[in-house]
């Protein structure tokens, strides 16, 4: 039987109050029907041998008692999922989630989820026990064999991570991992977890939730965070954009917004668009640190205040070749990106005979002669190029921009692209195309090519559209390979995966030092959840089995011939 | 309820007209009717023959016997008297209950014997009853009377309890010629059966029991928890009825009607099983002794 978390003593108990409740049910069940005779004289002299049943006299119908005792104990063990008997349950294994998450952060919200949990784990025995502490990263805090007392130390003075819930990709992993024998999770906290997860869970895992969620009722917090390249174009400035969401009925005006980048208030206006979503215009892009703080006394606090490092946009560095000055001069003086410097260029701009540039660490725009080289495009890669970074490189380069076969009949040659990998990004195309045959110079797309390659092979830091806690990272801005740096500064993504912030604050990367922000939507009411709650403590699961529906059916059998019985008299 | 129509309907008094209602035995008195009574004399039915002796009515004398006999004797003849009809119909509440209420066949019972009885030239005094005796009525005399007897039947209201002992002493008391008491009801009075039975016992009348009686008596259809009121007086008892209890009840009332069977054998009356929900007519017919087409019934 399933009653996980109630001892024996404990499911006798429930029986014995149960046919106590019943027994009393039954004493107090009396509803005449109030009926007009002619005369009761026959009736009182049957009176003796059938006396009306009052409370504290016997039973005159035992066995309707014992039949009403009866369903109700089958409705009992039903709820209580009950399984065959000796075959599985030497297998079964407890799995206790503790959700450490920032929805868990609610006064007192934590720990009196972490003494439930406590309680329940008592009437389990260590072997079959086991505790995940599922925050920002999950960790094991009991293990089977581990005396409770252990997990109370390790609990003491805990806390909730500023971080998104787990759960839900804990309770996947665990499907994953779950072998013969049933799997039985009890999730102690308020993190929902959809019914599409709950599908993909393997049968012979079975997941319930401590307790009823206890959804926030007053809060309001930064869901939002991110920047993005300045809307008005201008270099070197960028947009701020952020979405302040709150439980039902929560108005923005009852808080304070304050918007400070190093710790100054912000001067720019901020631009509010519909349902609780701002904007911010033209903030220098210096590599600030930008704080949005909401100030008011609200259930949760962690998501009161979000941070994220700006980006650090600075000119490239680009050394011309005196060959090239005449040709290519006027467009990137245009281009306000660019700074035409002599020394320590970010990227040199050649022809191919132009050998006093070679040997530099600076990336190269090489203009070579269509003899020497056979695609009228070759761009070097550090990296293998898809087909999905294929169309995103066309794009950063401008590639996109170029009217190939006009250019191709113009010039009388095939316009190609080539793709090498190497250690170095570089980029380089016949010199013949800036010549009047390809009509190439004097198009609009030549000094979008060129803006976008020089922007392209810049050696400028990366930065990000945002950087959530517990979100995976997204592509870096700059097309430059990030990353993460771990406490010691071991490269913690060596394998080149996107990664997650574990946590809020610092994350270190290779080039610069960027900020990781709770951007969690608030977790009310209207959010999903399917996870059902266990009917009682000890109660088990209400999860239809096999064995459950020949009770339910067998309960529903003899509810009908209580009821066929009382119908022909033979129960009162 | 019976209205004046019910009781007063032309085929059902049609019907009766071919009823006699004869008794055993018809006390002294009374005027000459068409009752056969026990005492000699001015009838037309000859009875026997007797010896002369001065003083007796020479027109009696029997003048071929004597021719053959040589010996004077007296022709003794069947004096014809009426027979007083004393109809005690229950008008207690239980008989105003139920769907098909019983006090109707009581009052068409009432009707016929009271029919029967005035086609005789007999004396017919109405006596309802519930908690006490009414205030007698007497029927006109002879056929005459009979519509008002039935408008009397008719104008009958509920009465409360029954105490049909209390209503028999107190008949009892009157100072009546001896008859025929008809007592119509369902004989479920308060006071017991065998309460009943002394009071009925006590009486000097020939007696004719009527009891109405219907299905829904021996099989009840009262099953499970029920509180059971009784109409009269209020009285409720509570019980969990089961096939068992209603085994026992048809017990109790088995019992009730053996004792007033084993009365009326040993008190030389008569008991009629009338079933409410039926015709009565046809019921009471078999009570009456043929007599061409018509018939007279023994009391």
């Amino acid at each position: 039987m399933n009653f996980q978390m109630i001892s024996q003593s404990g499911f006798l108990l429930s029986i014995a109050g149960l046919a106590a409740l019943v027994a009393l049910l039954q004493i107090l069940r009396i509803r005449y029907k109030s009926v007009p005779v002619v005369t009761n004289m026959f009736w009182r002299e049957v009176l003796a041998d059938a006396p009306v049943r009052s409370f504290w006299q016997k039973f005159r119908h035992l066995w309707a008692y014992l039949l009403s005792l009866l369903i109700v104990l089958l409705l009992f063990l039903a709820f209580a999922d009950p399984q065959k008997i000796g075959e599985n349950a030497e297998q079964d294994r407890h799995v206790f989630l503790l959700d450490a998450s920032a929805v868990m952060g609610a006064a007192k919200r934590f720990n009196s989820s972490v003494d439930l949990m406590l309680g329940d784990l008592a009437g389990i025995s260590r072997d079959k026990r086991r505790v995940l502490w599922v925050g920002g990263q999950v960790k094991p805090v009991l293990v089977p064999g581990e005396a409770l007392v252990v997990l109370k130390e390790r609990l003491k003075d805990s806390v909730p991570e500023a971080v998104p819930s787990k759960i839900e990709q804990q309770l996947l992993h665990l499907g994953k991992t779950a072998s013969k024998g049933r799997l039985l999770v009890t999730v102690y906290g308020d993190s929902p977890v959809s019914a599409r997860v709950l599908e993909m869970l393997p049968d012979n895992m079975i997941v319930k939730r401590a307790e009823e969620r206890q959804t926030l009722t007053t809060n309001m917090g930064v869901s939002e965070l991110g920047v993005s390249e300045a809307a008005s174009g201008i270099w070197g400035l960028v947009d701020i954009y952020f979405h302040l969401t709150g439980t039902e009925g929560q108005l923005l005006k009852t808080y304070e917004l304050n918007l400070r980048i190093e710790g100054q208030t912000l001067t720019q206006p901020v631009v509010s668009l519909e349902d609780g979503r701002f904007l911010v215009h033209d903030i220098k892009a210096d590599g600030g640190l930008l704080e949005i703080a909401l100030s008011a006394n609200d259930d949760l606090a962690v998501d009161d205040v979000a941070r994220m490092r700006l980006p650090l946009i600075e000119p490239v560095r680009v050394r011309l070749s005196e060959s090239l000055k005449d040709a290519l001069n006027e467009y990137l003086a245009a281009d306000p990106a660019v700074e035409i410097v002599d020394i320590n260029p970010d990227v040199i701009i050649r022809r191919a005979d132009d050998i006093q540039d070679v040997d530099t660490d600076a990336r190269h725009i090489i203009f070579t002669p269509m003899s020497r080289q056979k695609a009228s495009f070759v761009i070097a890669t550090e990296e293998y190029v898809d087909e999905a970074v294929l169309g995103r490189l066309l794009d950063a380069l401008g590639l996109d921009q170029i009217d190939a076969g006009s250019m191709a009949q113009s010039g009388g040659q095939p316009i190609e692209v080539r793709l090498e990998n190497s250690g170095q990004r570089g980029v380089a195309l016949w010199s013949e195309l800036l010549t009047a045959q390809f009509n190439f110079k004097k198009s609009r797309a030549f000094p979008i090519f060129m803006a976008r390659t020089i922007r392209w092979l810049s050696k400028a830091d990366p930065w990000f559209a945002y950087v959530a806690v517990g979100e995976e990272m997204p592509l870096d801005m700059t097309g430059n390979p990030a990353r993460i740096l771990g406490e010691n500064g071991v490269i913690r993504d060596s394998l080149g995966a996107r990664k997650s912030p574990g946590s809020a604050g610092v994350l270190s990367l290779e080039q610069n030092d960027l900020w990781a922000s709770l951007q969690m939507p608030v977790a009310g009411k209207s959010v999903e959840d399917a996870l059902a709650v266990r009917m009682a403590l000890g109660a088990g699961m209400f999860v239809v089995s096999n064995v459950m529906t020949w009770i339910l059916l067998l309960v529903m059998g003899l509810i009908f011939i209580e009821w066929r019985l009382h119908q022909t008299g033979r129960m009162p | 309820m019976a209205t004046f129509d019910d009781l007063f309907d032309p085929d059902f008094l049609q019907a009766l007209q071919r009823f006699q209602l004869l008794v055993r035995q018809v006390p002294k008195g009374g005027r000459y009717a068409e009752q056969a009574s026990k005492s000699m004399g001015q009838g037309m039915e000859f009875r026997d023959f007797k010896p002369y002796n001065a003083g007796d009515d020479l027109r009696a004398i029997d003048w071929n016997i004597y021719r053959r006999l040589g010996r004077v004797f007296i022709k003794l003849f069947e004096e014809q008297r009426d027979l007083p009809i004393y109809i005690m119909p229950d008008i207690s509440a239980s008989m105003f209950m139920e769907e098909s209420p019983r006090i109707k066949p009581a009052l068409q019972c009432a009707l016929a014997f009271a029919t029967v009885g005035l086609s005789q030239h007999d004396n017919v005094t109405l006596l309802p009853f519930s908690h006490d005796l009414h205030m007698p009525v007497k029927a006109g005399a002879g056929k005459a009377g009979l519509m008002g007897f039935a408008r009397r039947l008719s104008d009958i209201s509920s009465g409360s309890t029954t105490d049909l002992p209390g209503a028999v002493r107190k008949f009892s008391g009157m100072s009546v010629r001896r008859g025929l008491l008809v007592v119509i009801s369902d004989f479920f009075d308060g006071n017991g059966v065998d309460e009943v039975i002394k009071s009925l016992s006590n009486c000097r009348h020939n007696l004719l029991l009527v009891q109405l009686v219907k299905n829904s008596d021996v099989i009840p259809d009262h099953l499970g928890d029920v509180r059971l009121v009784d109409c009269e007086n209020g009285d409720a008892i509570e019980l969990s009825i089961t096939p068992d209890v209603l085994k026992k009840y048809r017990q109790a009332y088995d019992g009730f009607n053996k004792k007033l069977a084993d009365f009326v054998l040993t008190r030389n009356a008569q008991l009629v099983k009338i079933d409410a929900d039926q015709d009565i007519l046809p019921q009471l017919t078999p009570l009456f002794q043929s007599s061409g087409e018509s018939g007279r019934m023994h009391a």
